[in-house]
């Protein structure tokens, strides 16, 4: 699959003026934004949300979503779920095919889960399957400890039939059956030409709406609709179109123009006019990203409970994001609720106090500790250098002086050495942000605990043990109750100052119809159409 | 002849050599890592990737390893990009950039030497000062400016041309070249001007005009000549530059070239990408120099035995 | 030390002639101008660039507010984070073609003078330098400086070197033949000491000429960086990251891209019409 660079040299200009006189767009294709490049169409390996747009439009997963992020039967046209809610049967539809006329078969969705979990193919993904659900084997053929397959509790015992046994029960399951996480591999096509086939238009097989028909890397990938999907018939848009745009301002520019449908994002300083002279074209609406500042728990004096506490209270959130950042986000109290509609997670004091209150009692609580105006406390906020972040920090920063008079200090790195920075520990305070997997309580809590992750310096066995009970609940409602446990154990902490729920913008053109809005983002072509 | 350029082809050599070196092991000394510890990967996972692109074996090995491959002309696999190999991101990239930088280098040099030869033809004339203010115009306006303006301007109030991408053909690219050109046609302007002023006042081009040669075949023969070298000196490198530097034109006008690479790759700590790049970057200004001093010496014969 | 008499009254003679440049001289007193107003125009007022007032948040031009040219959309006083902004870039301007002179000079002065060995190692290096793409270097350097803004102001300087190194070193190797150093040589003169009284006040027209083009170069070039995110960073203010917000809410409010931008162009054109002033001051045959 090596191509050599001195080949390709000879014919440079050529292949530029020839890719010049490409077809035009025309009206029957639908031209969607996906900001920077996309890392990889492999869908076993791509671990990136804009990637996964065009993933969920070329494959489909056992169960689909729909634009309110609903699961909505797929691959699969029903599950029974066991009374312990451990094993999972999915039912695959009669004559499900390949793009190329190939039979889809259940076996080609648990070849997928391999070689996710398989170490040679290098994916990040892996840990949907051993740790966000629990798969029977599956953290061992990750690990490496074994290379049989057979151990896996996923398997196919017929062609139509995917079984999936878990080692606890998990509501959620069925948010991990999708596209992104859960495309099925056309094995001879993968074993005759290895991961290059993902973006070989000629050889790609996808099983979606949609297949892979034109690949350009830094540009855009040209999709068309599969005659081979099942449900082709209601597809309604032959051609979709994902152009990379790495620029928000250009972006905007060619919305206007015209030239895309659907864009990948909003300049932040334009959202305002935008919505005033386009209001029914802006759509801005909660993801699962939620903001949080964590504080060092080794640095003294934020070991000391009532001084985080303190500075949690001062945070004006509702200035912050309705007049600072301005850039849609919601604020929150909580680290883990405003995803899933029924969780009602711990009480919160602060969510039920003014502002001014939340102010009153962050200036006793420092007081106490031995800090105010006359014995400032000196920080430092670590953040990336994101313009909305930069902004988020000073106006943190800006609060904290006002309400505390603490000397915050923001240092803003590059997002690699900002990672680096975490576990280094040279921060008092960390701006923080964490994607969830799903729209649930669960992806967030089981990401903080102890065990999970050792940058935060939190020792907490009761949040474990109150975790692990929740795990092994498989009613849906009682389960949500003692998450609502754990979180409480978490926020009493107050390791972090949640901040708000992050959105997703875009702006969708008048010509598209069927746009909806999810935390989760799906947003799968073949559910628009175009007038 | 032959042995000059051997000489410089073995003296590029010796300096790709010594650039690729540096920059591998001075890429390496930057914090964070192409696969750094996102929170969410298990260490286990985190293990497996550093070592299916050999990041964990110690850095001289992993040189060794490169350099090797270099032989062959074999980049290495692109970790940010992770379906594509360098050779593929640099061959997709390069003709896009080729195109629009060969452009708009012609476009310069046409329209820098005409207003150059004019200003300095006509000292303080209406064309003199015209060709000034596109010179402080080009030089002083940032092309991130100019670039959302003329965007603004052309295809979004009168929708002559696309606001960006490659999709509608050889229109897509005039914008870009006219702003990737504008900077230059500014320094060619000013080059030209000054290098014809001081050839008018050289000797043999007095005695060309003392013995009456007509004034415009003499600028053809003499001066022209005379002329052209700088701005030819200047083109080499300003070429490479360009071809490879149009990162600013590519990210407004959505244009999928290699220059954005060039701040991507590094920020991602795309090893492999930044060495290719940088050795692409490398190679070509010691080409074009080569070039731009086989040029020289043939339009100037006096040059030849300088060196 | 007759050369040095000889040296200084040119230098003189050559000052006289570019006092007679009137583009040149109003060029200087409107730049010192600017100057004067970044460096201490912010004192003037009773807030800084950094304080955000959220009861004015991208207020308008108004002249009886104290916000004379209105807020950002942060509440920050515009013309107060203009002049801080220009403080900042005209510091790296001056700053940084000065160090990166003085570094070049030097360079450029010892190979041109040692000659030999020591020149051919010496020039290789830059070249090996001049082969990286620019903003990989600056990337690179910066983040092994650390990353913060001074980090950058290092890496942008020490990508500037290069070329006055290279025209320094052409203008010694010349010098380093001529009577006056073969005289001091033969005197009993140390080499620092000729480099440093021969050969470096002798090749300072070049450099003054290339300095004063250096200066908006380096301006430019953070402005360049701050489009791609890699410039000086918020809070702090340059006029690379004001004109770069300015530039994305161009369609909507004008005024964040005009009055940075606006003084940017002013100092970039005195800087030309300064460098173009000294160089007919230097070469008389040009006018």
């Amino acid at each position: 699959m090596r191509r050599h660079l001195a080949i390709t040299l000879g014919g440079l200009m050529l292949a530029a003026s020839l890719a010049l006189s490409g077809p035009a767009t025309a009206d029957d294709t639908l031209d969607r934004g996906i900001g920077s490049e996309w890392s990889s169409l492999d869908p076993q390996v791509n671990f990136d949300a804009a990637a996964g747009w065009i993933q969920s439009d070329a494959y489909e997963g056992l169960v689909n979503f729909d634009g309110s992020g609903k699961v909505i039967p797929g691959a699969a046209e029903s599950w029974d779920i066991s009374a312990d809610g451990k094993t999972y049967v999915f039912h695959l539809r009669d004559g499900l095919k390949w793009s190329n006329g190939d039979p889809l078969v259940a076996q080609d969705f648990v070849n997928a889960v391999l070689r996710t979990l398989n170490p040679d193919t290098a994916s990040e993904k892996g840990y949907y399957f051993y740790s966000v659900i629990k798969v029977k084997g599956a953290e061992a053929l990750a690990n490496g400890e074994t290379k049989d397959a057979t151990t896996l509790g996923m398997t196919a015992p017929d062609d139509r039939t995917v079984v999936i046994e878990m080692e606890t029960p998990n509501p959620h399951m069925l948010d991990l059956m999708g596209a992104f996480q859960l495309a099925p591999l056309h094995s001879p096509s993968f074993e005759a030409m290895g991961a290059g086939v993902f973006i070989d238009p000629a050889h790609v097989v996808s099983n979606g709406a949609y297949i892979i028909k034109e690949v350009v890397p830094q540009s855009h990938v040209l999709l068309e609709r599969n005659p081979n999907y099942w449900d082709a018939a209601n597809v309604k848009i032959p051609f979709v179109k994902y152009h990379v745009t790495e620029d928000v301002n250009t972006e905007l520019k060619r919305y206007q123009a015209g030239e895309i449908d659907i864009t990948y994002d909003i300049p932040v300083n334009q959202i305002a006019a935008l919505q005033e002279s386009i209001p029914d074209q802006v759509s801005i609406s909660p993801s699962t990203e939620v903001t949080y500042y964590s504080f060092n728990l080794k640095r003294p004096p934020l070991d000391n409970i009532d001084v985080r506490r303190a500075l949690s209270l001062a945070i004006d959130r509702e200035t912050l994001e309705g007049k600072i950042v301005k850039g849609g986000a919601v604020p929150t109290y909580s680290f883990a609720g405003g995803f899933d509609p029924d969780y009602h997670g711990p009480q919160i004091a602060e969510a039920g106090m003014s502002q001014a209150e939340r102010e009153a009692a962050a200036k006793d609580l420092f007081a106490k500790a031995g800090y105010g105006p006359d014995n400032p406390l000196k920080l430092n906020i670590v953040t990336t250098v994101a313009e909305d972040r930069i902004r988020l920090a000073q106006g943190v920063a800006l609060m904290w002086k006002k309400v505390l008079g603490v000397d915050a200090q923001v240092d803003s790195m590059e997002r690699k050495a900002w990672l680096d920075a975490f576990y280094a520990g040279g921060w008092d305070v960390f701006a923080d942000d964490l994607v969830g997997d799903f729209a649930g309580p669960e992806t967030f809590l089981a990401y903080m605990r102890p065990s999970a992750d050792s940058g935060y310096n939190w020792v907490k066995p009761e949040y474990d043990a109150a975790m692990d009970a929740a795990a092994e609940e498989a009613d849906p409602a009682k389960r949500n109750e003692k998450l609502a446990v754990a979180e409480k154990i978490l926020l009493d902490d107050y390791i972090f100052a949640p901040i708000a729920i992050e959105p997703v913008r875009h702006l969708v053109s008048p010509h598209v119809k069927g746009w909806a809005t999810s935390p989760a983002g799906y947003n799968n072509s073949q559910f628009l159409s175009l007038e | 002849m032959l042995r000059f350029i051997g000489r410089r082809v073995w003296d590029g050599g010796l300096t790709l050599a010594a650039l690729v070196t540096l920059t591998f092991f001075v890429m390496r000394l930057a914090p964070g890592g192409p696969f750094s510890k996102s929170r969410k990967i298990s260490p286990e996972i985190l293990a497996n990737i550093q070592k299916t692109y050999h990041l964990d074996e110690p850095v001289w090995m992993q040189f060794g390893r490169y350099v090797k491959g270099l032989v062959t002309f074999d980049l290495g696999p692109s970790t940010r990009f992770r379906d594509y190999t360098v050779g593929d991101m640099i061959s997709a990239g390069l003709p896009w950039s080729v195109t629009i930088g060969i452009w708009a280098i012609i476009v310069a040099t046409l329209i820098g030497v005409a207003l150059g030869v004019a200003g300095a033809m006509r000292r303080n004339s209406a064309a003199d000062y015209v060709a000034g203010i596109v010179g402080v115009v080009g030089v002083a306006v940032p092309i991130f400016v100019i670039g959302p303006l003329l965007q603004s301007v052309f295809a979004l109030r009168l929708g002559w041309v696309p606001v960006g991408g490659i999709g509608a053909g050889w229109r897509a690219l005039v914008l870009p070249i006219l702003v990737l050109a504008l900077p230059n046609v500014a320094y060619i302007s000013r080059l030209t001007r000054s290098s014809m002023i001081e050839t008018l006042r050289e000797n043999y081009v007095r005695t060309a005009r003392a013995k009456g040669v007509g004034a415009a075949r003499m600028v053809r023969r003499h001066v022209l000549k005379g002329t052209l070298l700088p701005v030819i000196a200047y083109l080499g490198p300003a070429t490479a530059a360009i071809i490879t530097g149009s990162i600013l034109i590519e990210t407004i006008f959505a244009l999928p070239g290699i220059g954005r690479h060039f701040v991507d790759a590094a920020l991602n700590r795309d090893y492999p990408l930044v060495m290719g790049i940088t050795l692409l970057y490398g190679a070509l200004l010691i080409v074009l120099n080569i070039a731009t001093d086989l040029i020289r010496a043939w339009i100037d014969p006096r040059l030849r035995n300088g060196r | 030390m007759a050369a040095d008499t000889v040296a200084r009254s040119t230098l003189a003679l050559q000052f006289a002639r570019f006092r007679r440049n009137r583009l040149a001289i109003v060029s200087i007193w409107l730049l010192a101008l600017i100057v004067a107003a970044c460096f201490l125009g912010p004192y003037a007022f009773p807030f800084t660039g950094e304080d955000a007032d959220f009861d004015f948040i991208g207020a308008p031009i108004d002249f009886t507010s104290p916000h004379l040219f209105g807020t950002d959309d942060f509440g920050r006083d515009l013309l107060v984070r203009t002049l801080e902004g220009g403080r900042v870039s005209l510091t790296i301007g001056f700053l940084g073609a000065f160090v990166a002179g003085v570094i070049g000079v030097l360079y450029g002065a010892v190979a041109g003078f040692a000659g030999g060995r020591t020149d051919s190692l010496m020039m290789r290096l830059v070249e090996v330098l001049y082969g990286f793409p620019y903003v990989i270097l600056v990337i690179l350097l910066s983040l092994l400086f650390g990353g913060g803004n001074t980090a950058l102001f290092a890496a942008i300087v020490f990508t500037l070197w290069l070329t006055p190194a290279v025209i320094v070193r052409s203008q010694a190797e010349g010098l380093a033949r001529r009577e006056f150093v073969e005289a001091a040589r033969a005197g009993g003169m140390t080499s620092t000491a000729i480099v440093l009284r021969h050969i470096v006040p002798n090749c300072a027209s070049v450099v003054i000429v290339y300095g004063s083009l250096l200066v908006p170069e380096v301006i430019l070039s953070e402005s360049f960086l701050s489009f791609l995110g890699i410039g000086i960073k918020e809070p702090q203010a340059s006029w690379g990251n004001l004109i770069q917000t300015g530039t994305s809410a161009m369609s909507t409010d004008l005024r964040l891209l005009l009055l940075p931008g606006a003084l940017l162009v002013a100092v970039l054109l005195c800087l030309n019409f300064i460098a173009d002033g000294l160089r007919d001051a230097f070469d008389p045959n040009d006018r």
